[in-house]
């Protein structure tokens, strides 16, 4: 037995499903930029949810190419398997030199 | 509960004249900073407990705004990483290790009834108001926790699974609503993540160490990457994009099941050889093992073992053919 992010919604009534959490302070040209359509991508990268975002995207537009990797299927009946999905070495290369992904 | 202020004095709205902030925020900015102490002292405390850590002000800003953010990740990696530290320590002595604990007070509340229940609780309530207040908690021996751990009625490892009468079929699309989304991100292997601000913590989780709370066979560990506590800050994009985000758009197919029978309990041959070489009788036994014996492994005396649609039933170490049980 162990505790769950299932158990720590029905005890606590912690949100289990939404947008991620992360401490990060952002940086004055971060705060600067907002709103002003700038297409660079900031040290926001820096962002949890920007990587997330990134990675959705890619995702669909690579669903196919990911999809035999084995991904859930692992329920049948009461019997799961212990596969973790992994998200290509390929995908993540192209996704970090197209992007230019700087990490603070 | 506290209850809503109607009214600010002089005092708490000359800051925002002074700012030129208009009136309409106050209130919210209020609450960001309630939920900024929240965040801080309760759901992820840190060694600064009682301090206000300044990276928590964009995402207490998010939820006063009414964004909602998924806080049961963070949390439960911390717990994990607490957890962890405290079961790797090289001694016995005082250990200064900060975690939100008391959630794992509410988990034990839960599941063994080692607390007793708040007078002034109400259904409704969140449930961990039940197990607040001091001296409320019942500190069981050694041979009452021994039978506390048999679990010797397994429906007592159900009390938050969501089951129906049947075992029902979800499909992981997009229309899900968000009770069954979080269960089933709940239901998937992976890795939980907490990034405060320059500190990574990375934890595996690992679906068959609770499984069973779900009604699911109970399975052997046998994650090769289970201690991969380390990555960059990708790393745990990736972590929680996989958890999160990645289940959800796979249209895949699960089926949750019925609460099994109360006289079965489900685990799977691996996990039953597991427990027969690591653990014998060690629940079974008395409740004298003095420090530094060593427990040598036992045939289990009564194991029902469950094992896909060909079952085996071993009892007393015999094998029989058996009719599933589902």
């Amino acid at each position: 037995m162990s505790i769950s992010l299932w158990d720590l919604r029905a005890i606590g009534g912690l949100p289990g499903d939404s947008a991620c959490y992360e401490e990060v302070i952002p940086s004055a040209r971060e705060l600067l930029a907002t709103g002003r359509g700038d297409n660079d991508i900031p040290v926001t990268c820096s962002s949890l949810s920007l990587h997330s975002t990134h990675y959705a995207k890619m995702f669909m537009a690579s669903f196919n190419l990911l999809l035999p990797n084995g991904y859930a299927s692992g329920f049948e009946g009461r019997r799961f398997t212990h596969l973790l999905p992994i998200v290509t070495t390929e995908s993540e290369l192209k996704f970090q030199q197209t992007h230019h992904v700087h990490l603070v | 509960m506290i209850s809503p202020c109607t009214r600010r004095t002089k005092r708490e709205k000359d800051p925002f004249v002074t700012l030129n902030i208009p009136e309409a925020l106050i209130e919210e900015t209020y609450l960001a900073a309630l939920i900024s102490c929240w965040l801080c002292s309760f759901v992820l405390p840190t060694e600064a407990v009682c301090l206000i850590r300044l990276a928590v002000f964009v995402a207490a800003s998010k939820l006063a705004h009414g964004e909602c953010l998924n806080l049961a990740i963070p949390t439960l990696a911390s717990i994990y990483w607490g957890l962890h530290t405290i079961s790797i320590a090289r001694s016995l002595n005082k250990l200064e290790v900060i975690f939100p604990i008391h959630y794992v007070y509410g988990w034990l509340g839960t599941y063994f009834q080692t607390y007793f229940d708040h007078p002034h609780h109400r259904y409704g309530h969140p449930k961990m108001v039940r197990f607040s207040s001091e001296k409320m908690n019942w500190t069981p021996n050694v041979q009452e926790a021994r039978e506390l751990l048999k679990c010797k009625d397994p429906s007592v490892m159900y009390p938050n699974a969501l089951m129906k009468d049947t075992s029902i079929t979800l499909i992981d699309t997009q229309n899900l609503s968000s009770s069954w989304k979080a269960y089933l991100i709940c239901l998937r292997s992976g890795f939980l993540t907490l990034r405060q601000g320059r500190t990574i913590v990375i934890e595996p989780y690992v679906l068959c160490k609770f499984g069973r709370q779900f009604g699911f066979y109970q399975d052997a560990l046998s994650e090769p990457r289970m201690n991969d506590r380390e990555g960059t800050l990708l790393d745990v994009a990736r972590y929680w994009f996989n958890l999160t985000e990645h289940i959800t758009r796979s249209s895949t197919s699960v089926t949750i099941p019925a609460p099994p029978d109360k006289k079965s309990t489900l685990v799977t041959i691996a996990y039953a050889n597991w427990w027969r070489s690591s653990r014998g009788d060690l629940f079974s036994q008395g409740p004298k093992y003095p420090r530094g014996e060593t427990v040598q492994p036992q045939r289990a005396s009564k194991v029902r073992v469950v094992d896909d649609e060909s079952a085996l039933v071993v009892t007393s170490g015999k094998a029989s053919a058996h009719k599933p049980i589902m």
